[in-house]
């Protein structure tokens, strides 16, 4: 099962790429599998995830929520806006 | 992208038009411009993003707390993105009510909750040519009590 992730700010830059695709063995797999899974295919990520919101189709998900194939999850790290 | 989050520098007299009513009694504008320092750090400019269809919706839902919450008879809030120079607006939010205690609490609601819940990001450019993406905070799911400002 293939799933698009999308980072935003901070991470953006410490992975240096915007879009990262996950090929997860485990079908079903959860938000938590997938990001475990980044962070293992990009370490320099770990450090932050603590801290991030996890995003799919404009509504933030909790971290057992099933993916699907195709799916995008935007991580989101700490806002600042204004 | 367009009505609540722009990469075009933001104009106040289409949001005055938008929400010019006079059944309101107060007007109530506020501008977030980018400060020239931060933590006493000299800052050249500014570098917003965005998740722009969530932030969008965000903003939306704001927009409606804010009447619903605070009885505003009208309010409006755009957030720029993009390569802003210093002094320049990257949020305005418009909030129009039948009298000003509302107004003023339901501008207030809408930056502090803005900063909580909107998806954007800023990356501040330093003048010794350095930059960095700022702290910012977890992203807040929904309304809530909302936390002292910082800025």
């Amino acid at each position: 099962m293939k799933i698009n992730v999308i980072l935003y700010g901070v991470l953006k830059q410490d992975a240096g790429v915007k879009r990262h695709t996950l090929d997860l063995s485990s079908d079903p797999a959860t938000v938590r599998a997938a990001v475990s899974e980044l962070a293992a295919q990009i370490p320099a990520l770990a450090a932050r995830l603590e801290t991030v919101a996890y995003v799919i189709d404009d509504e933030i998900v909790d971290p057992d929520t099933i993916l699907h194939d195709g799916d995008q999850l935007a991580l989101l790290p700490p806002v600042s806006g204004g | 992208m367009g009505r609540w989050i722009t990469e075009e520098p933001l104009a106040l007299e289409p949001l005055l038009q938008e929400t010019d009513d006079h059944g309101s009694g107060a007007l109530l504008v506020f501008y977030g411009t980018v400060r020239n320092t931060n933590e006493g750090r000299p800052v050249k400019s500014m570098a917003y993003e965005a998740h722009i269809s969530m932030a969008e919706k965000v903003l939306r839902e704001l927009e409606q707390e804010v009447i619903e919450k605070f009885n505003a008879r009208h309010c409006r809030i755009i957030h720029r993105i993009g390569h802003l120079a210093l002094g320049e607006p990257s949020v305005i939010i418009v909030v129009r009510s039948a009298h000003r205690a509302d107004g003023y609490a339901g501008s207030r609601y809408a930056i502090d909750e803005l900063k909580q819940r909107a998806p954007i990001w800023k990356e501040e450019h330093y003048a010794d040519g350095d930059s960095q993406y700022l702290d910012g905070v977890p992203l807040r799911k929904s309304a809530g009590k909302p936390e002292q400002a910082k800025e």
